[in-house]
């Protein structure tokens, strides 16, 4: 499906990480593992550190991280509009879907900013595994994994630098076998073209 | 990596027990701790691994004015690849007027065992029984005249622990020799990297595309003679086609403080050591600490370095508190223990505000 939607230009410019030079990224995120991942892609990408701006890391836990996310994505909203206004910004929101569906998340995001609703053109990207980004990186590491059983314990840090290369090559485009979180994840990534 | 240190009896620390991970921020009110975790780690360091006398790096006044007690004990465990290394070092004064000594010293690992007292060292090796036996003067630790390969293996490593209070005030151009032991504070800056460029032209290459990142303009370094064996380091400058060569003296502080920040990187953690850097956030302009966060994080990540960091500064809290935070907490003058970062229950507060608000002790 999102090999036909990709142009073959596009897919190659995906692939080569020619994405549009942006000033800024943040990024909203759970946890460090979530971070980590989004930067690794970022570098894949061609983003240096200094373009990169992490928002803080909650704290608690037991979905703790997913309220934190989802009660700060208005303010990081309209910090990138303000400055999305005088130079190319972009941001990137990570939050697991956990036992939930992806499109609940996004209707809760959605939800949070209200009127002001994410338009098509901005360069505002919501990356959801499900059921955790423990599951993505397993995935992409080539391991066989479902979207419904818990691998949040599993040790997967040394994993995801080579993950995320993975997710950075299979936007020109996903395998047949591409979990679906996974796959809208890859979607949301042409936002930054 | 380092995963377990104790020290007992000095100064504020009495039976204190810290498992740090591979990375790791300290944070802590004033008269917490971390300072002296430094020197007690810098002091064991000379002494363990570089055969420095005892009574050069520890003081009887060191020692924990509330306790009656005369030794002093530290342990260290380690992983190294695939060993595990047990070290533990008690020292007590004797002799009049007293001096303090090595009173026992044993260390495990390898499948070697050194074990140093009374000034009888004895090693034992894996399939042997019986141990090699010998004399040593107990003003200085066995451990670091030891010939054993395996134990020889933990020394170097030790020898490896850095620990960084970078200073840019007395940081100056002059290199006058190579020098490859670098100070605490990095005052030898310009003869360090001296050294460095002869023996790491690859990771220099990286340091300086950083430096491109982190500095408007700069373009390289270069060390110019200045008279027998003596150069000076220069930081070049790129201002449309003029190349500028300013010594390294001339930079402002928050410029050689950044420089050095990336040093430690590119030539420490990225050789995989483990290092404990104090305030690291000192001098340098705000928009230059998150870059320079995630550099660290990813070499340590990718060569296997241990980072430990001291910091009060809201924007190293707000991502390193919450994933890899420990506080040092004191209850009056009492002796110091860790406990891991307790960040907001609720999560609404980020780590920053939960300190400044001081209800993290609450």
């Amino acid at each position: 499906m999102i090999q036909k939607a990709l142009s073959p230009r596009r897919r190659s410019s995906l692939a080569d990480g020619i994405l549009t030079r942006f000033s800024k990224i943040f990024i909203l995120a759970e946890d460090a593992r979530q971070l980590l991942f989004v930067r690794r892609y970022l570098y894949r990408a061609g983003f240096q550190t200094h373009v990169i701006d992490p928002e803080p890391l909650p704290g608690g836990t037991g979905g703790a991280g997913e309220h934190w996310v989802r009660a700060r994505y208005p303010a990081a909203v309209e910090k990138l509009r303000k400055r999305a206004a005088k130079a190319k910004t972009a941001l990137i929101v990570v939050i697991d879907a956990d036992t939930d569906e992806v499109g609940r998340r996004v209707r809760q995001l959605s939800d949070a900013l209200g009127r002001s609703v994410r338009k098509d053109d901005e360069a505002i990207v919501h990356l959801i595994p499900k059921r955790h980004i423990e599951t993505w990186i397993l995935h992409l590491s080539g391991e066989e994994v479902d979207e419904e059983t818990d691998y949040h314990h599993e040790s997967v840090d040394d994993l995801i630098p080579a993950a995320a290369a993975k997710f950075h090559a299979w936007t020109s485009p996903p395998p047949d076998d591409c979990l679906p979180s996974l796959s809208v994840g890859i979607e949301e990534t042409k936002r930054l073209i | 990596m380092l995963t377990r240190l104790y020290i007992d009896n000095f100064r504020c620390f009495e039976k204190f027990e810290w498992r740090p991970g591979r990375k790791q921020l300290i944070l802590g009110r004033n008269g917490t701790g971390k300072s002296s975790l430094m020197d007690a780690l810098e002091s064991l360091v000379e002494v363990a691994a570089r055969g420095e006398r005892v009574e050069e790096w520890f003081e009887l006044s060191q020692r924990t004015r509330w306790l009656d007690q005369s030794e002093e004990v530290f342990e260290i465990e380690a992983q190294l690849e695939n060993k595990s290394y047990s070290y533990r070092l008690v020292i007590d004064p004797a002799g009049r007027p007293p001096r303090l000594m090595v009173k026992r010293e044993t260390i495990s690992g390898g499948d070697t065992r050194l074990e140093f007292e009374n000034g009888k060292a004895a090693v034992y090796p894996l399939d042997d029984e019986t141990p090699s036996l010998y004399d040593l003067d107990p003003s200085r630790s066995a451990l670091s005249t030891t010939g054993n390969t395996a134990l020889a293996e933990f020394r170097e490593w030790l020898a490896g622990i850095s620990c960084w209070h970078i200073n840019p005030v007395p940081m100056g151009s002059r290199a006058e020799a190579e020098d490859s032991a670098p100070g605490v504070d990095l005052a030898n800056f310009a003869a360090w990297y001296r050294h460095l460029l002869q023996e790491y032209p690859k990771e220099n290459g990286a340091f300086l595309q950083d430096l491109r990142e982190s500095l408007d303009g700069f373009d390289q370094f270069v060390l110019i003679d200045a008279g027998e064996n003596v150069q000076i380091l220069y930081a070049v400058f790129v201002r449309g086609a003029m190349h500028i060569r300013i010594a390294y003296g001339e930079l402002s502080d928050g410029q050689r403080y950044l420089i050095c920040l990336y040093a430690i990187i590119h030539f420490v953690v990225a050789k995989g050591g483990t290092v404990i850097i104090d305030e690291p956030d000192n001098f340098i302009s705000l928009r230059e600490i998150q870059p320079w966060l995630m550099r660290i994080e990813d070499i340590a990540d990718d060569h296997k370095g241990q980072v430990i960091l001291i910091s009060h500064h809201p924007e190293i809290l707000n991502q390193w508190a919450n994933p890899y935070g420990v506080q040092f907490i004191r209850d009056g003058a009492g002796p110091v223990r860790v406990e891991s970062f307790k960040g907001d229950p609720e999560g609404s507060l980020t780590a920053a505000e939960v300190v400044a608000g001081g209800w993290d002790f609450d």
